[in-house]
């Protein structure tokens, strides 16, 4: 196996450990349960699918609209053909201002650009301040999970790792006194950046807003004590107005985390006085998705982590399984837009139970585009292996009621001459992790029927 | 009497026939004039779910064919109606389709809706746990969605609710799905039956001695894993448990 | 052509079929004491709040709720709060530096009495429309980032309290 099977086998070979993986985002998914009973909320969800669509159907002018407003707020807007230009783009600014150090809240499509080793490998310090971030960041890996990026770390590992960075006391694990040392090491370095990098979760045409929500307040302490403010923002970030915003805000806090709302909504429209402002607007592969009808609505996705939280797969087989930046069931269909060869496996980690579906607060139909990734993989040859043969012959069995007929007696003497150990080998994936062989019957129904129904 | 065939998809057929025989009793036993005249192998969701459209486009093809003359179809598996209900006529889009799609239910859904018959009289004295398969719970919405704040409920619900001494026993993750997934099953063997056990740890955890399924597939997958931990779990059917409940 | 022309041209000639603006949907929420409804979910998000009294001084009823730290809290005027979400709206105009809301690690928010709306759908609109910076903020900074332990004042306040004031609204 190779890809997510054998990254997911690797993750499930530490038992206790993936249960205590798969039983921490379900309590995420309790949790959103809870937050998100409000009698209308299946309405609001309608109502943020319905904003969505929208503002993809509207995306040239409304940006347009946010650049309009923003500039006349005395913000820089920036445009970003892919993450080449958009990496250069932020280069460009710290560049001229002489920052040799930022910080940096979470941003997803940062890391999409690879922002962080591009702008170290120029002399440039990055410090990524979500405390889930930090973490991840001082021991050189990504996030695991989108939303919660050091869901996979144990308190005694974090423990060990501040120990180890930060000076805390060896042994320390109690989150109070590690959030706490955590809070002295990040405020240092967020109000001693020459600039702060902050993602967005909307921009607003209506209003010119950059709109950013977190709960440790970390974006807030970046971009509002850094000389320079720089938001790095996808061009499916926009929405057309306050009432949408009003929508957005009601349905993104209450189904990553299952709080009505995080602590810190920022909407900010211009730089303050004597600080500067940048907004970096980036394409990245998103016009392209915009041109492809079956797969747009992916596009909507406002990262909340819900599907994350709710997918049985992604629970049992960890963010780093994936390979990509973005995980879970969204990542699976966001990836092989980027890149099919590499990510042909992800439409298939997937049982296809629809959980993620009714968890999407903006109700993107997520199964319906792992179908159709796997239709297209399929159709550009790039079917898993073995799969190829194992469907023309069922094709070919399954094809008429007389290759049925015939196929089936043939395996059922094949089960009787040979011995159940040799079909349940270390080969088999049906037997290998511990599952028996389905027995076929003796007698089939259409057999049964024939003999005493007399069917013919 | 209500005319309706029996459609037998391809691994019910070979591999739990029973789950066919009993449904075909417990129809008959309600009254229903069932024929057995219905002969196509599979629905083609195998080959739909792996991508390989061409191949379920085929196989389908047939399936359609033998719809045709008929008004009702029933069939003892949720995904296999859910795949024909809401992928076969975009497939093969046309009035075949669109009949087979409007003609075809699942076991309970039929005796519940067109048959009239939400709950049956019958006896199981039993602890019984129930598992709705992901396509009729979330698909064609045959069970409560928790993800909806729905309470469980549905016709499979009702009727195991009903029959007297059954005990239907609550899970913690009643609607988490089991791992089957038609090739995930082999795709991701490792998930599959991490899940599946998972599933049966829920089960067996609250003390039920029967779980039962509306989903062939599920069982399938699902009995495997019981059975090569030796566990003592009887595995049923919808239609097998149903029919000896009202024998 | 430039970046921004190369991408503005892709999306028009992505041509995605015209969708209709959303509606809002009616929240459907209890609005018979949208203070006490605030203050329980206020709770619930850590911070801490009341109703000022008459005749009562918005430090005393600080020192009252915060005890000895309320003396060391920033006071800010809030514009409004919210029901649902325990949030008030501060805008930076209220404010001496933007720095001053997370940089604060005791900070009070005094909301007038009256300026209450249920739900986001109002508090959105009541967003002032020549606004250079607002927040919404409910409660303390909070991370569960450590095996989902919720810890209070991860970078930002580690106390939030929000005071009615019925008088003036402003402290």
């Amino acid at each position: 196996m190779t890809g997510h099977p054998a990254a997911a086998a690797r993750f499930l070979d530490d038992a206790a450990r993936a249960a205590w993986h798969d039983q921490s985002l379900w309590f995420m998914r309790q949790k959103r349960d809870r937050g998100s009973a409000l009698p209308e909320w299946e309405s609001l969800r309608f109502a943020g699918s319905a904003l969505k669509a929208h503002a993809m159907s509207r995306l040239a002018d409304l940006l347009e609209e946010f650049e309009r407003r923003a500039t006349a707020n005395g913000v820089v807007v920036h445009w970003a053909r892919d993450a080449r230009e958009h990496n250069a783009i932020v280069l460009g600014i710290l560049r001229t201002a002489h920052v040799t150090r930022v910080s940096k809240s979470k941003s997803m499509l940062t890391e999409e650009c690879g922002l962080n080793p591009f702008l170290e490998a120029q002399g440039i310090e990055v410090v990524d301040t979500d405390l889930g971030e930090r973490i991840v960041q001082l021991a050189g890996e990504a996030p695991s999970h989108i939303v919660i990026p050091a869901i996979h770390w144990k308190r005694e590992e974090i423990g060990a790792l501040f120990h180890r960075t930060m000076g805390t006391p060896a042994g320390e694990t109690s989150p109070d006194a590690l959030a706490a040392a955590a809070r002295v090491h990040l405020r240092d370095a967020l109000l001693h950046a020459g600039a702060g990098i902050t993602g967005a979760n909307a921009l607003v045409a209506e209003t010119g807003g950059v709109v950013v929500c977190t709960n440790e307040g970390n974006a807030d302490l970046g971009m509002h004590s850094a000389p320079i403010h720089i938001a790095c923002v996808g061009i499916e970030k926009i929405i057309a107005t306050r009432d949408d915003l009003g929508v957005l805000l009601r349905l993104l806090a209450r189904s990553g985390t299952g709080q009505p709302v995080t602590a810190y909504t920022t909407h900010v429209t211009a730089p303050r006085p004597g600080a500067a402002m940048h907004v970096v607007l980036v394409d990245n592969g998103r016009t392209a998705r915009l041109a492809d009808a079956a797969m747009r609505t992916a596009l909507h996705c406002i990262r909340c982590g819900a599907c994350l939280n709710t997918c049985p797969v992604y629970r049992r087989s960890g963010g780093y399984s994936y390979g990509t930046v973005i995980q879970g069931p969204i990542g699976a269909i966001l990836a092989p837009a980027i890149d099919l060869d590499a990510h042909q496996a992800l439409p298939y980690a997937s049982t296809l139970c629809g959980s993620c579906v009714d968890v999407c607060p903006v109700r993107i139909d997520i199964p319906a585009q792992l179908l159709a990734w796997r239709a297209r993989g399929a159709a550009a040859g790039r079917l898993p292996r073995g799969y190829g043969i194992v469907f023309e012959v069922l094709r070919r069995v399954l094809g008429t009621p007389a290759t049925f007929a015939r196929a089936t007696r043939w395996a059922r003497r094949v089960q009787r001459l040979v011995p159940a150990a040799w079909l349940s080998g270390r080969w088999n994936p049906w037997t290998r992790p511990g599952r028996a062989l389905p027995v076929l019957a003796d007698e089939s129904f259409r057999e049964w029927a024939r003999r005493e129904r007399n069917q013919p | 009497m209500i005319r309706v065939a029996l459609a037998v998809p391809c691994y019910v057929d070979q591999f739990r026939p029973q789950a066919a025989r009993a449904t075909l009793a417990l129809l008959e036993r309600l009254g229903c004039d069932v024929s057995l005249g219905f002969d196509a192998p599979c629905c083609g969701q195998p080959m739909f779910n792996a991508g390989v459209v061409e191949a379920a486009r085929d196989v389908a093809a047939g399936w359609l064919a033998a719809s045709g003359a008929f008004d009702a179809i029933v069939m003892p598996s949720g995904s296999c109606t859910h795949h024909l209900r809401h992928h076969v006529p975009a497939l093969l889009a046309g009035a075949a389709s669109a009949h087979a799609a409007r003609v075809t239910y699942e076991l309970c859904e039929f005796i519940a809706g067109p048959l009239g018959r939400p709950t049956l009289a019958g006896h199981f004295p039993h602890r019984v746990a129930m598992h709705l398969g992901c396509h009729a719970r979330r698909g064609l919405r045959l069970g409560g969605a928790t993800e909806l704040h729905q309470p469980e409920s549905g016709p499979m619900h009702a009727m195991l609710g009903a029959l007297d001494g059954l005990t239907l026993v609550p899970l913690d993750r009643a609607d988490e799905c089991c791992g089957f997934g038609g090739t995930f099953a082999v795709g991701e063997p490792d998930v599959s039956v991490s899940m599946g056990r998972d599933k049966l740890g829920d089960v067996t955890g609250h003390g039920a001695e029967v779980l039962v399924s509306s989903d062939p597939s599920c069982l399938l997958h699902l009995d495997g894993i019981a059975r090569h931990g030796r566990s003592a779990l009887r595995v049923m059917h919808i239609a097998e448990l149903l029919e000896e409940a009202t024998r | 052509m430039t970046a921004r022309d190369d991408v503005l041209a892709a999306i028009r000639a992505a041509d995605v079929p015209a969708a209709p603006a959303a509606s809002v949907p009616t929240a459907i929420v209890d609005r018979t004491d949208l203070h006490a409804a605030f203050l329980r979910v206020l709770t619930v998000v850590g911070g801490v709040g009341a109703v000022l009294s008459p005749g009562q001084s918005v430090p005393q009823l600080v020192s009252e709720l915060l005890g000895a730290i309320g003396a060391q809290a920033v006071i800010v005027p809030g514009r409004f709060a919210v029901a649902e979400n325990g949030a008030v709206y501060v805008d930076s105009d209220d404010v001496t530096a933007r720095i001053a809301i997370v940089l604060a690690e005791h900070l009070v928010v005094v909301v007038p009495h009256a300026a209450i709306v249920p739900t986001m759908h109002e508090a959105v609109r009541l967003m002032p429309a020549e606004s250079r910076c607002g927040w919404f903020l409910s409660g303390p900074s909070k991370t569960a980032d450590i095996e989902q332990s919720l810890v209070f004042g991860a970078q930002g306040s580690r106390t939030h309290c929000v005071v009615f004031d019925i008088a003036t609204g402003v402290g």
